[in-house]
């Protein structure tokens, strides 16, 4: 499942990052978003539900829905 | 003599740790050949010079911002610049896990520290226990002090500890295990590191974190679905009045100062050219601007308390979806809002943002927003043109027409950037993906302080562009002379008249004669000069502009002289046209080159031509 369509307040923990730019990869790798690391859904953005808003590895990170959906998750 | 070089992630408080340590002794520069700025500093300890710098947070040594390929290459030396023989790591007590990241990576590549664990009351606060001995061991022996920098705790036992560890240790080239650069990327590097985190921390952790309450309870109330929004306008809306009302006495203060001192001049010397370069050139073109210094200080001490609270992160947050659909990233509200008091402090602002080009289409369209030096310029002709009658019985059209004016500003800076996103092929691919920082009460002093030097940075960069023009538009003025049976004003004869009678021809269209192309130049210097020259141009009497009468005659004048068409065509051209020298200044120095400034001002005058070529054909 993406990330993208994560349930709010339920931990996942990530499969696989998909995407062909390694520069947003390795972006997501330094803020704690990698395979097998643990992440939560905490918030959607006002009005559009886009951006939203993950709690990982201790620190909340906000995402665009299309860079969430880059992320590949499992319940 | 020592030197400390402060690493560590963003928001782990290094620049608190910095402010504490240096006190008053601090200053900026950018970086041998870019535009990132290094704040360095100096202090004594124990009849020792030591001197201090802080570099941009980094969160791994695999980088990918222009600030943290500072610190990455500032780590390898590629930078020209003195290297510390050691590091001190600054870590965040209360968020463990990323910082050992880095903790990690250094150890990888041979590069000694000495590790600040910071934020210690905070994390003892949420409960935290460890044993830092174990967690020395476990990282190869490294010495831990624990510091609380706002509260300039732990912190002298901290430079002790460097001074010491530093002495210990003999200057050698990092030695980078080989593929160390492709190996950072690899997922499966990253899985074994923070493996061994876990680890380590469940050895150390003698009692485990609370979670922060107080940003999870803030945060379910100014990102709430419906308050949310309105918080943000609140927040937006008081900054911009606050900017304004705090301004104002200092901003009155500057000018009564520049005024005795023009006065103090008028009575130690005698009428000639000298006075009037002092008086007429230094002290009002360098008066003119310093003046919207207090505007400078004020925003940033708004801007560094939202971002040190952490709010600037969820103004992002809230906003990115609509500004992204305009090309602009949700941080770009903050310059674009600022611009409205003054383009200088809005373009300087634009660093929050992270992205390249975002960052240059945000400085390209700040000036389009009205700045309140065209204040006297829109009232002056609003006055004009516009009869001040109600609308709806309570509404004041000339307001209305302002209103519109500034709503048209906004407009087209959106407008432009949506165009630059759509026509120009982004060197960098933009991200939201960003790090919202807990909140935390900012400390007052630091805050200041930083909006102090940022206010000491445009004087003294902008500073010496803004006097040198000013002489020069003072020399466009005053030469040459009139002679002496002259019965028109001295304007009439100098090189500015010739320039404006020259370029007269290519302003015909637009309606303009050669008066207002003349009073054009001086107001490159400072918008609301336009007034003044306009003044000068006729010889209006009494050269007071804030004096009813003056602008009364003046009125009259430019009513009787113009069409309509004119004065619109004039008024819209002060929305596009390249906006006053300094703002030009600016763009140099933000943006290290010619080229910015050089494009803002080719298409700036293009679009300026274009609407005012359009509205005088509308309405002649």
């Amino acid at each position: 499942m993406k990330l993208s369509k994560s349930a709010k307040d339920q931990w996942y923990t990530i499969e696989s990052i998909e995407h062909q730019n390694e520069d947003l990869v390795s972006r997501f790798q330094k803020l704690g978003i990698f395979p097998g690391a643990q992440i939560m859904l905490k918030r959607k953005a006002p009005l559009f539900k886009d951006p939203l808003l993950f709690l990982v590895n201790d620190s909340l990170i906000a995402l665009t829905k299309s860079e969430a959906a880059c992320v590949e998750i499992r319940g | 003599m020592s030197l400390i070089a402060l690493v560590g992630l963003p928001n782990s408080g290094k620049s608190s740790l910095f402010n504490s340590l240096t006190k008053s002794k601090q200053r900026v520069a950018n970086f041998p050949g870019i535009t990132v700025e290094k704040r360095m500093g100096e202090f004594s300890f124990q009849d020792e010079k030591v001197d201090i710098v802080d570099l941009p947070g980094i969160y791994t040594l695999d980088v990918s911002t222009l600030d943290e390929k500072v610190t990455r290459d500032y780590i390898f030396e590629k930078i020209k610049d003195e290297k510390a023989d050691i590091f001190t790591l600054v870590v965040d007590a209360t968020n463990l896990k990323k910082s050992l990241y880095l903790a990690l990576q250094l150890k990888e590549i041979g590069q000694p520290f000495v590790m600040a664990m910071n934020m210690m009351d905070q994390a003892q606060e949420r409960g935290l226990k460890l044993d830092l001995e174990k967690l020395s061991e476990a990282l190869g022996g490294v010495k831990i002090v624990p510091t609380v920098a706002v509260k300039n705790e732990g912190t002298s036992n901290l430079v002790q500890t460097i001074i010491e560890e530093s002495k210990k240790q003999n200057h050698a080239a990092i030695d980078l295990p080989k593929h160390f650069q492709r190996q950072i990327k690899e997922s499966d590097y990253i899985k074994e590191k923070f493996a061994t985190i876990e680890k380590i921390l469940s050895d150390v952790t003698i009692e485990k974190i609370q979670a922060d309450s107080f940003t999870e309870k803030l945060d379910s109330i100014v990102l709430h679905p419906l308050l949310g929004p309105f918080i943000l306008l609140a927040i937006l809306v008081t900054m911009f009045q606050l900017l304004f009302t705090w301004s104002d006495p200092f901003m009155g203060m500057i000018e009564g100062g520049f005024e005795s001192l023009a006065g103090l001049i008028d009575g130690l010397l005698t009428d000639g050219l000298f006075k009037s370069l002092l008086i007429d050139g230094v002290i009002a073109g360098v008066g003119g601007i310093l003046v919207f210094l207090p505007h400078i200080v004020f925003l940033f001490v708004i801007i560094y308390f939202l971002e040190d609270f952490g709010y600037l992160g969820r103004v992002a947050f809230l906003l990115d979806f609509t500004m992204r659909k305009l090309g602009l990233p949700g941080k770009a509200v903050v310059p674009l809002l600022s611009s409205h008091a003054c383009a200088i402090p809005g373009i300087m602002s634009a660093r929050i943002i992270e992205n390249h080009f975002q960052r240059m289409t945000t400085m390209m369209v700040a000036p389009l927003t009205a700045c309140s030096a065209r204040l006297p310029v829109y009232t002056l002709i609003i006055g004009i043109i516009i009869p001040n009658e109600q609308v709806l019985g309570f509404l004041g059209l000339p307001g209305l027409v302002l209103f519109a004016l500034y709503t048209f500003g906004i407009a087209s800076a959106f407008i432009i950037s949506f165009i630059a996103k759509k026509s120009m092929t982004p060197t960098s691919p933009s991200y939201l993906l960003m790090e919202l920082p807990p909140y935390r009460i900012p400390k007052m002093t630091t805050v200041l302080k930083n909006s102090l030097l940022k206010g000491w940075i445009f004087v003294k960069k902008a500073g010496t562009v803004i006097l040198v023009l000013s002489v020069i538009i003072w020399g466009l003025v005053t030469f040459p002379k009139a002679p002496a049976d002259a019965d028109k004003p001295a304007i009439h004869y100098s090189y500015a008249a010739s320039i404006g009678k020259t370029f007269e021809p290519i302003f015909t269209p637009l309606g303009f004669d050669w008066k207002i192309t003349t009073a054009l130049i001086p107001s490159f210097g400072a918008r609301e000069v336009l007034v003044s020259a306009m003044g000068t141009v006729y010889a209006v009497d009494g050269d007071d502009t804030e004096n009813e009468g003056f602008l009364k005659n003046l009125s009259s004048i430019m009513s009787s002289q113009y069409s309509l068409a004119t004065l619109l065509a004039l008024l819209v051209w002060f929305i596009f046209s390249p906006q006053c020298i300094s703002t030009i200044a600016v763009l140099k120095k933000e943006t290290n080159g010619y080229k910015m400034p050089l494009v803002y001002v080719v298409y700036s005058f293009a679009l300026a031509y274009i609407f005012a070529l359009v509205t005088f054909l509308i309405f002649s």
